[in-house]
């Protein structure tokens, strides 16, 4: 018996000739569920909201046939929407800091539902179901934690309560839109035997997620999505087996990249850390940022820092660019005192060392074009062409799009109008302007789809091969740390809880944490 | 707190000892005397010594609530504004609540697709129209032409509408704008969606959820805007020709009545910080992320 069963959907966005959503035809029963995997712009998300009434504004919605939980939703009005929505169709979205309201409570908001729904149920009753709701998602004292606020929440307990909240009003169907993309490794594992758990007591699921390695943990039937069209749907097994389509065996083979890292040299010692230590706070409540982390790094290799967020990678990071100084330790480059000498002496030195981040969205002056953006950083670099002309400095531009595949065309566009892997590329591009001998990335791939994460961390590593750039690379993702590193710390609470050579590191992994982190990649 | 009135009275002492101009021919007034006569009063009122001296005094007796006797009206500052302290306290609270009210409900009527454009123009008018007009405009509609209000008269809950609303129309139109903009900043954030699909009407929404987002990004403004009334009340105090704070800063001003305007400005720092104040608590009543922001800086 099918909750949902959807035969050619189709949806056009206002003001686009194309649907985003074209065609696509699928059925879920109780108690089981599909993934829908895809890129960013695939239309997986627009069609998991059109089986809940929430598409974009101004939307058309059509469809053949479009059963959600046996009631017929094709032209569907407003306040019949709203009767559906929580009642029998649930949504989770991505990260539950920015989808629960971060002013209510988290009781508060698992309760609206119940409120909407039933709005018969006596405060006390409503308070009781709250709490059993919490207990239902495993969240540890629910008493105490529905007078919390969202932001007071572990990532991993917000999107427990985020479930619970989709699941008040008792849906048959739960759409989880990316639940797991903003969690660290290991929660993201806990979230999967959450919702697994909700499937096997008989909710449909539907899954969406760009992360194959997750959609493999819960699907029945999966759907590989491009374009606004499925191009294949199958049972899970048949379709990790044998994928039909070349774009699918073009995701598995993003899913599995890890190219084994080029073996060692004896290059000179580009940067060095001892015992690097940062403590934030007072006294009382003093946290330990990074404790006691030290380093080599060579040129043309790469070391790799891999830990969960709040584990001290990204104020590592700050130390070695020299933005922030360490209670205890020395950084030194090139054999050089750097951490502890005033910024004016460092100053000269700086274009040696080069960051890229996670967001370069924000990494950029909004209003500057990729030409500005570019040409600041050439302008800066003493080296070559100093403060010479602008046509020479648009020359280096070209040169170092060039140097990052990328083409003259985007000179004049600014950076919310690149895509997300064009973006990074142009944060590499002018981190290249300097002619670093050392980058530090500081998840450069992190907020990107997988396909497109395979093609940076591949220039990345092609980079390093032609320049011998020596690269400090961290991230929160052990398969992007073992695609390019070398050697590979892996840092806990601010200390270094495992550190050495790659591949021994994944062929024998000394420490739990280290184990722990492993086996929830392999699951994946 | 302290800080802000120290500084306010600091400033303001010495702003006001570089008007040129004798005090003492404030004092005297219009009749004429001796030289002697003069350097009598000079030492009488403290004015012979050196300029720390007078400031150190002036502060010491500050910090004693004594804020000094006014040159022209000879009794104690203290008392002249306490006398013209209520009516003006009364008409700037009734121009916040018109204030709030107003901007709320322009608010929360002025999103609707046909009603925005007409919401954005009412308050571009009101944010650019000089409070006198709107006091004139008022008193001819309300006053002479609908006879609704008195026009003159000082007493009574009536004659404080016009004023207030005089007083609040501006402001309305500001903290309206930031309202406005308020909500549809937060109909944008990704947990609208998440409170959607729970299936919450659209006032539900708005009610219990954009609301509060809206508000936790106006508070701060509202609570300078209400500082600013202080200001606001010279000219509707003036042009309604109520008694007042207004009306006493303006006269002081121009009678070079330092001890009183020196007192009104003091008064006006300790109004601001205790807003200020207010404010800050509210705000994070409304935003409980801006605490531990705060334990973190």
């Amino acid at each position: 018996m099918s909750v949902i069963t959807v035969r050619n959907l189709r949806v056009v966005l206002p003001g686009s000739a194309t649907a985003v959503v074209d065609g696509v035809s699928f059925s879920i029963a109780a108690g089981q569920c599909l993934g829908i995997v895809g890129e960013s712009g695939a239309g997986k998300t627009v069609t998991g909201r059109s089986l809940i009434g929430l598409t974009p504004e101004g939307a058309r919605v059509t469809a053949e046939e479009l059963t959600v939980a046996g009631v017929d939703a094709r032209d569907l009005t407003e306040p019949a929407w709203r009767r559906l929505r929580g009642a029998r169709v649930g949504l989770v979205s991505q990260d539950a800091l920015v989808s629960l309201d971060p002013l209510r409570r988290v009781g508060a908001e698992v309760a609206e539902p119940l409120e909407v729904h039933e709005p018969t149920l006596g405060r006390a009753d409503r308070a009781g179901r709250v709490l059993q709701l919490l207990d239902q998602v495993a969240i540890p004292e629910p008493a105490m934690r529905v007078r919390h606020y969202p932001h007071e929440l572990s990532g991993g307990l917000r999107q427990r309560a985020l479930i619970a909240s989709a699941l008040a009003a008792s849906p048959a169907v739960l759409i989880a839109d990316e639940p797991t993309t903003a969690l660290d490794v290991t929660v993201q594992a806990q979230i999967v035997v959450l919702l697994r758990q909700l499937k096997e007591s008989g909710l449909a699921l539907l899954l969406i997620s760009h992360d194959l390695t997750i959609i493999r943990q819960l699907a029945d039937d999966i759907a590989v999505m491009k374009d606004g069209r499925f191009v294949e749907l199958q049972p899970a097994a048949d379709l990790f087996a044998a994928p039909q389509h070349p774009y699918t065996r073009e995701l598995l083979a993003a899913a599995s990249q890890s190219r084994p890292p080029a073996p060692p040299n004896t290059g000179p010692v580009v940067l060095a850390a001892r015992d690097l230590a940062k403590t934030y706070g007072q006294a009382a409540a003093q946290l330990h940022a990074v404790n006691g982390v030290s380093f080599e790094l060579r040129a043309g290799h790469t070391v790799g820092i891999v830990g969960e967020s709040g584990s001290g990678k990204s104020t590592v990071a700050r130390m070695l660019l020299g933005t922030e100084t360490p209670d205890r330790g020395d950084v030194l480059m090139h054999g050089e005192p750097w951490s502890r000498v005033p910024e004016s002496t460092r100053r000269a030195r700086r274009g040696g060392i080069q960051i890229i981040h996670q967001d370069s969205l924000s990494a950029f002056d909004p209003r500057a074009t990729v030409l500005q953006i570019l040409s600041e950083a050439i302008a800066l670099d003493g080296t070559r062409l100093g403060r010479r002309r602008r046509r020479e400095r648009r020359a280096r531009a070209i040169e170092l799009l060039e140097l990052v595949a990328l083409n003259d065309s985007l000179l004049g566009r600014r950076a919310h109008q690149l895509s997300g892997g064009q973006r990074q590329r142009v944060a590499i591009a002018r981190a290249l302007a300097r002619q670093p001998s050392i980058l530090v990335c500081d998840e450069p791939v992190s907020a990107l789809d997988a396909s497109i994460q395979a093609q940076v961390l591949k220039l990345l590593a092609s980079l390093q091969e032609t320049t011998g750039l020596a690269m400090v690379f961290i991230s929160h993702d052990l398969a992007v740390v073992r695609a390019l590193s070398h050697d590979i710390l892996v840092m806990k609470d601010g200390v270094v809880v495992e550190q050495g050579p790659a591949a021994a590191l994944f062929l024998a992994p000394q420490h739990p944490f280290t184990r722990e982190l492993l086996a929830a990649h392999a699951t994946a | 707190m302290v800080l802000v009135v120290w500084g306010a009275a600091t400033l303001g002492f010495f702003a006001l000892r570089l008007i040129p101009g004798d005090p003492v021919n404030v004092l005297i007034g219009l009749g004429n005397v001796s030289t002697q006569v003069r350097d009598q009063i000079r030492e009488d009122w403290g004015l012979a010594d050196p300029l720390l001296v007078q400031y150190l005094g002036y502060l010491g007796r500050l910090v004693q609530g004594d804020l000094g006797t006014s040159y022209r009206r000879q009794q104690p500052v203290a008392d002249v504004i306490g006398q013209q302290l209520v009516p003006t306290v009364q008409l700037m609270a009734l121009a916040v609540v018109f204030a709030l009210l107003l901007a709320l409900g322009s608010a929360l009527i002025g999103r609707g697709r046909r009603t925005a454009p007409l919401a954005g123009l009412l308050e571009l008018v009101a944010v650019s129209s000089p409070t006198f007009w709107i006091g004139l405009v008022l008193i001819s509609v309300f006053g002479f032409g609908l006879g609704w209000f008195p026009v003159v008269a000082t007493v009574g809950f009536g004659a404080l509408l016009l004023p207030a609303a005089t007083l609040a129309i501006p402001v309305a139109g500001i903290i309206s704008q930031v309202l406005r903009q308020g909500l549809d900043d937060a109909a944008a954030l990704p947990f609208v969606d998440t409170v959607r699909a729970r299936g919450a009407s659209h006032t539900r929404l708005v009610v219990r959820h954009t609301l509060r987002h809206a508000a936790a990004s106006s508070i701060t403004l509202t609570g300078y805007m209400v500082g600013s009334l202080l200001g606001g009340s010279v000219l509707v105090e003036t042009v309604f020709a109520r008694p007042g704070l207004g009306r006493v800063a303006l006269n002081a001003i121009v009678d070079r009545d330092v001890p009183v305007v020196l007192g009104i400005i003091v008064l006006a720092a300790v109004a601001f910080s205790v807003i200020n104040l207010l404010v800050d608590l509210v705000a994070d009543r409304i935003d409980p992320r801006l605490e531990t922001k705060q334990a973190y800086a």
